[in-house]
């Protein structure tokens, strides 16, 4: 391997650092002066009018995008959870198969390679009210047919379960690669001092998993705060607000309705506390796994 | 009464099989070690035992019971690891308290249990701390802490001492013979270090390629070895080979060019046999009445106690160990006597030719 001097390893550095500058944090400061500003267009020019905290103050009147917050809240918890349970239980399942469960494997992560908008277009048709499978399948049995994602108090369960479908093999996978990494003889000695499955798995398995856990409820919770095509696909943030997700309505604000200052504010505002919740996650992860 | 019992044992892994039909009786109480290389089978067998690994065929029994069908957990047999495989996130107490604990014992039960087993194994001052907190000898006894409080029938111990210092584990080879007689528990103990073996153990088995080759107290299988490989595998220095013949001229004689044996009984058959004698069982001798062979020296080395001297003889090496600090040149011829009750010899088939 070649040797660098110190200022060597500095400049090699550099094309990184600049490729992370110039796609990521101009952007992010960019977004971060606007957000203190009133934009307007005026023959295409742009125009902007610094404005102080008016645009923050303006989040707490702002309906849509509170509840745009607790919706996101929903679907973060809700389906974040959801994911990284049956994606645990997806894992040790396809572990104690071994060899044999190769083909599951492939099946499992199938629903992550397909594109946004061909499961927005796969779940429309599913729970279409007239001719989708889950009304044909309640209608079969007797029962009547459901609006899913037309009804306010199934439209936001209709989509977090697209987001558990869709997002699940992201954690089966990171916690497949966690499961296969355990300690075999840990497992065994677990067995030999009279452990039965479940307390195995309860005393052992699960407290050496904890901090694979945490980080792959961190990584799908940040990514699920980012939630959108799904939400627009299905059912563009309605009926009224019951889908409304942050995103969502950071588009609305930013782009349909041309309020890049006050977009701009709610964008920093999402940034800052999806930050706090990272390090407070990443601490707590840290910590449980120096228990170890 | 034999309390572990192998009867044609027979494991399998899709068409190699690992263990080729293995017979056994284990006496409660005994410090049985199985003994081999790397790849015999000696592990296989231990985890079959335990019953981690399913048998293709045959039966295992302990206490009388058939256990071929019996979950690990339900046959009252405790393992201590070669990775010691400690619980990491839990600290030594609860390490040692676990399987008391899976087993519904009372708090009370629990404290006087590890409380017992930690003044035993002299881990009082480290019961809060977590495993990766402790040394490599810590960690052994923690395993073991665990192991005894359950109070097992059975102990199985997975080469425990392979993954510490050689001070350690001489110290841990006494602690753990001493424990072991102690609570009276019998022992099946795996290693592939025959100090260990020969230190520790009631009976050794000794197993090569998946079968039993000899199966008998230490001293057995140095002095009577059944066959070349167990006459190979059991000494330090190891046995002196030496290929040659037999033939009855009248009496019966091991011959390798002009080095000549008189047997003390008669074979059953002549023909290629190879005579195995052990370095400290030849000596230098003036006495050409009594030398059995002339050799070569070739190199030397002095351990302190011991002088270790490779000498040629008729085109082979061998190893003579003296008591005495003896000097040798280079190149220079030397006589040599055999111990006749101290030779063996074995046949083309390895096994020991008997007289």
């Amino acid at each position: 391997m070649p040797h660098f001097s110190p200022l060597g390893k500095y400049l090699s550095l550099t094309p990184a650092i600049l490729f992370f500058a110039v796609l990521a944090l101009l952007p992010v400061i960019n977004l971060f002066i606007t957000s203190f500003q009133e934009v307007t267009w005026q023959a295409g020019a742009k125009e902007t009018t610094w404005v102080g905290f008016k645009n923050f103050a303006a989040m707490k009147d702002d309906t849509l995008f509170k509840a745009g917050i607790v919706n996101t809240a929903i679907l973060v918890v809700v389906a974040t959870s959801a994911q990284v349970a049956i994606g645990l239980a997806l894992a040790l399942a396809c572990s104690n198969l071994g060899e044999k469960s190769r083909p599951y494997r492939a099946l499992l992560i199938l629903p992550i390679l397909i594109p946004g908008i061909v499961i927005g277009a796969i779940w429309r048709l599913m729970y279409n009210a007239e001719f989708g499978i889950f009304n044909l399948v309640l209608e079969s049995i007797g029962l009547p047919g459901h609006d899913w994602l037309g009804s306010s108090t199934t439209a936001l369960a209709s989509v977090i379960v697209v987001d558990i479908w869709h997002w699940t093999p992201f954690s089966f996978l990171l916690l497949l690669a966690a499961v296969e990494s355990l300690p075999k003889d840990v497992s065994e000695a677990a067995k030999i001092d009279g452990a039965t499955a479940w307390q195995e798995f309860r005393y052992v398995t699960l407290p050496l998993l904890y901090p694979a856990l945490a980080m792959t409820f961190l990584f799908r919770a940040v990514i699920a705060f980012k939630v959108f095509d799904e939400v627009f696909l299905l059912t563009s943030g309605g009926p009224g607000t019951s889908t409304e997700v942050i995103s969502f309505t950071i588009f609305q604000r930013f782009f349909l309705q041309d309020k890049a200052g006050y977009g701009s504010a709610l964008s920093v505002s999402i940034i800052f506390v999806v930050s706090i919740i990272i390090v407070i996650a990443l601490n707590a992860s840290r910590k449980k796994g120096e228990a170890l | 009464m034999s309390f572990v019992e192998l009867k044609d044992v027979r494991k399998a892994y899709g068409a190699v099989e690992v263990l080729h039909g293995l017979n056994a009786d284990i006496q409660e109480g005994e410090f049985i070690a199985i003994l081999g290389e790397s790849g015999c089978g000696k592990s296989t067998l231990l985890r079959t035992i335990a019953g981690l690994e399913e048998i293709s065929s045959g039966q295992i029994c302990i206490g009388g019971k058939v256990v071929n069908d019996i979950s690990p957990r339900d046959r009252n047999i405790a393992m201590v690891f070669q990775s010691y495989a400690l619980y990491p996130h839990m600290t030594v107490a609860q390490n040692i308290c676990f399987p008391l604990q899976l087993s519904g014992a009372s708090d009370a039960e629990q404290k006087t249990q590890l409380h017992r087993a930690a003044e035993m194994l002299d881990l009082t001052a480290y019961l809060d701390r977590k495993p990766r907190d402790l040394s490599g000898g810590q960690r052994q006894r923690v395993a073991m802490g665990r192991a005894i409080v359950r109070n097992p029938s059975v102990f199985l111990f997975d080469e425990p001492l392979s993954n510490l210092d050689a001070k350690l584990r001489v110290q841990m080879r006494s602690d753990i013979r001493t424990l072991q007689q102690e609570l009276g528990t019998t022992a099946i103990y795996v290693t592939h270090d025959q100090i260990e073996a020969m230190t520790m153990a009631d009976r050794i088995m000794l197993m090569n390629k998946g079968k039993i080759e000899q199966f008998g107290n230490p001293l057995q299988l140095y002095d009577q070895p059944a066959s070349k490989f167990v006459a190979g595998f059991v000494g330090s220095p190891p046995i002196n080979l030496i290929p040659g013949k037999i033939a009855s001229v009248p009496n019966a004689v091991f011959e390798c060019d002009s080095l000549r044996i008189a047997m003390p009984g008669t074979p059953l058959a002549n023909g290629e046999a190879t005579l195995g004698i052990r370095p400290e069982d030849i000596s230098f001798c003036s006495d050409s009445a009594a030398t059995n062979a002339q050799g070569q020296v070739e190199s030397m080395e002095c351990t302190g106690d011991r002088t270790v001297v490779d000498i040629s003889i008729a085109g082979t090496k061998i190893k003579v160990s003296s008591p005495q600090r003896v000097g040798f040149d280079k190149g220079a011829t030397v006589n040599l006597s055999f111990q006749p009750e101290k030779c063996h010899f074995f046949g083309p088939d390895g096994l020991r030719v008997r007289l």
